[in-house]
């Protein structure tokens, strides 16, 4: 076997980058995933979704993944707001109890609802893929 | 699956074959016709907790030995080992995740994979010493969750 069982794609609405997850997230696919959401990071972005709907599993390797995400948002300023349709997904968050630190919104359109405007953000990176 | 059927993989300790095991594993418990699919849903995050611990065991010992994985059916009760051959750990070492609203907690990224599986099945049982860890996870995958 090789390579990860993940995979991820970027769209912007509004002054929200919103991540979507296809795949499993577990230890072999969080690696992809950090490296995704850190790049949205760098290009500026602050604000950003995690809408795991295409997602049916995740353990803890990919909660621990998402809350390191919120620690490095928050240390910017900025606001992370989760996807997280499934009950079996869900479950794992509240037996991790980190249904007290995130919203685990149904679908995106309740995400990007309940995020609103976000603040201004860093100013647009070289290749414009920025709010 | 019918009773005392046996399941045995032995996989190279790589984070690629943590999907495989819990695959393989979920769907030979679900040949019981009385397994409930949330009971099988904590069963796959419990065998991911357990391979995953493995997998990093062995990637501490850089040791390229197989983990062994074991199912086992009694009735409808499912019982999973998980041997790994890696440097073992202390048991009363296992740090507690903070209180999720902490500062502290948002640097807790790891750790959370021994209190899971504690929560997910039945029983959780731990053996572990210098030449490795034994998980053992116990789940009537008939009865509704706790």
């Amino acid at each position: 076997m090789d390579g990860v069982q993940i995979g991820t794609r970027v769209s912007i609405h509004g002054d929200w980058s919103v991540t979507h997850v296809v795949g499993d997230l577990d230890m072999a696919s969080a690696p992809a995933l950090r490296a995704t959401v850190l790049q949205q990071l760098d290009d500026g972005w602050t604000h950003l979704v995690l809408d795991l709907t295409g997602s049916d599993f995740i353990d803890s390797s990919g909660v621990g993944v998402i809350v390191g995400f919120l620690r490095r948002i928050r240390s910017r300023a900025g606001r992370l707001e989760l996807v997280v349709p499934l009950p079996e997904q869900r479950r794992i968050f509240e037996l991790c109890e980190l249904d007290r630190i995130f919203t685990l919104h149904a679908d995106l359109d309740a995400a990007i609802a309940a995020a609103g405007p976000s603040a201004p953000v860093a100013a647009p990176a070289a290749d414009g893929n920025t709010p | 699956m019918s009773v005392g059927d046996e399941v045995i993989l032995r996989v190279p300790a790589k984070s690629d074959y943590v999907a495989l095991v819990r695959v393989v594993l979920a769907a030979a418990a679900s040949i019981d016709p009385d397994s409930r699919d949330d009971r099988i849903d904590d069963l796959r995050v419990a065998v991911s907790e357990a391979v995953t611990n493995a997998v990093e065991a062995h990637q501490m010992n850089g040791t390229d030995s197989r983990i062994e994985v074991r199912c086992v059916t009694v009735e409808h009760q499912v019982e999973v080992t998980v041997r790994d051959r890696g440097p073992g750990f202390d048991p009363d070492d296992v740090v507690e995740a903070p209180d999720a609203e902490a500062p502290d907690r948002l640097f807790f990224e790891n750790g959370l994979g021994l209190p899971l599986m504690r929560t997910l099945v039945d029983r959780t049982d731990v053996e572990t010493g210098d030449d490795g860890t034994l998980v053992r996870l116990i789940i009537d995958t008939s009865i509704e969750p706790a």
